[in-house]
């Protein structure tokens, strides 16, 4: 893939390094000309030591023909503007690449994917999740988001004294536009049908419409809908 | 009308002082007091509220679920970009208006649909309207500097 990664700090360079090595196409816009100069020593001449937030070098960076754009710099605005910027120049050429801002305040997540970010990644975010999985038994993972079909991809773990053991996946009652791909039990993955049933400690994926998302927790792993 | 301004620099303060003195409701926001105390008038009568206006609970203290405008004055570009679509987007205000220093971001943001004000591009238009203007390069300032220095 041909990735852009607005910002050289630390995130934007050690990212540039893991992109490279999986054989990605990456392009680095970092205006710092100390650590653009750095990077361009250390990874190779793939650096434009520019403003990222500015139209002429995000084009010159071949925004035109990326497939992902990253902006990871510190500033959470600044990882806004360079996203909807990408997003403005790629379509006067009818592409459409995946954006992807990180977020220092957990508290622009919402706002940014409000705002046409595809996805959003905040260090605090991630960590907040890790802790609240340590912490619980039977947790739910959000896999993904599908923000454009209002659609994502959530991991259930079936706790002991759920309603839907037992019963197969047709008789759950599971709301119009839900499927479940896959359940892994044990060391064990199933590709489930209607007539397969649950039982205690699968984990259920499921592919939901994002508002049936309180519904189909209650009907996996009981309490209110 | 009920305006929540961004940015109490001399631009923002000096639109606030005006809507107030027309009898507006005005809050403004800024990061420091220092720019309330430098550039508001003595008898402002709107209110100030400390805090970044990128911030939804600072806006929400301002009063942006009820204000009929908001206006995004400060420095930088991109937060002016952002908090004016929180205002627009978010808090569905109708009469936005973004600062914006640069020209290029500022024609991408008008294709979407936000109003946008280039003070570089103004006042350039402005520096090239005075020097085309003929009756303003007639007057003689030598002569006027020489009477001047005379009176004295």
């Amino acid at each position: 893939m041909y990735i852009i990664v607005a910002g050289g700090g630390k995130v934007g360079y050690h990212l540039a390094k893991e992109l490279l090595a999986q054989g990605h196409e990456v392009v680095v816009i970092e205006a710092n000309r100390q650590r653009a100069q750095r990077i361009a020593e250390e990874l190779g001449s793939v650096v434009i030591p520019q403003q990222a937030d500015e139209g002429r070098w995000l084009i010159e960076a071949g925004v035109e023909r990326a497939d992902v754009v990253i902006a990871a710099t510190g500033d959470d605005e600044d990882n806004l503007i360079i996203c909807q910027l990408a997003e403005l120049l790629a379509r006067r050429k009818g592409r459409n690449p995946r954006t992807i801002a990180r977020v220092n305040h957990p508290k622009n997540e919402h706002v940014l994917k409000r705002l046409g970010v595809d996805a959003t990644v905040s260090t605090t975010s991630v960590i907040m999740a890790l802790i609240e999985e340590e912490l619980s038994p039977h947790p739910t993972v959000h896999l993904m988001k599908l923000r454009q079909a209002g659609i994502e991809l959530m991991e259930f773990v079936i706790p002991g004294e759920s309603p839907a053991i037992g019963k197969t996946i047709d008789t759950l009652g599971l709301p119009a536009g839900v499927s479940v791909p896959l359940i892994v039990r044990g060391m064990e993955t199933i590709r489930p049908n209607g007539a397969t049933s649950l039982a205690a400690d699968d984990a259920v994926i499921a592919l939901l419409p994002i508002d049936q998302e309180p519904r189909v927790r209650a009907l996996l792993m009981g309490g209110e809908g | 009308m009920k305006v929540v301004i961004m940015g109490s620099g001399r631009v923002g303060a000096t639109l606030a002082n005006r809507l107030s003195r027309e009898g507006h409701d005005v809050s403004i926001i800024d990061i420091s007091t220092e720019a309330f105390e430098k550039y508001l008038d003595a008898d402002f009568k709107g209110r100030t509220i400390l805090g970044d206006g990128i911030d939804e609970d600072v806006l929400r203290e301002a009063g942006i679920e009820d204000a009929d405008a908001f206006v995004a004055a400060a420095h930088g570009d991109n937060h002016n970009l952002l908090a004016a679509q929180l205002a627009k987007v978010i808090f569905g205000v109708k009469r936005v208006v973004a600062r914006c220093n640069d020209p290029v971001r500022m024609e991408l943001y008008e294709d979407l649909g936000l109003a946008t004000i280039c003070p570089s591009l103004l006042g350039a238009r402005a520096l090239y309207g005075a020097l085309m203007d003929e009756t303003l390069h007639q007057k003689d300032i030598a002569g006027a500097i020489e009477r001047l220095l005379v009176e004295r």
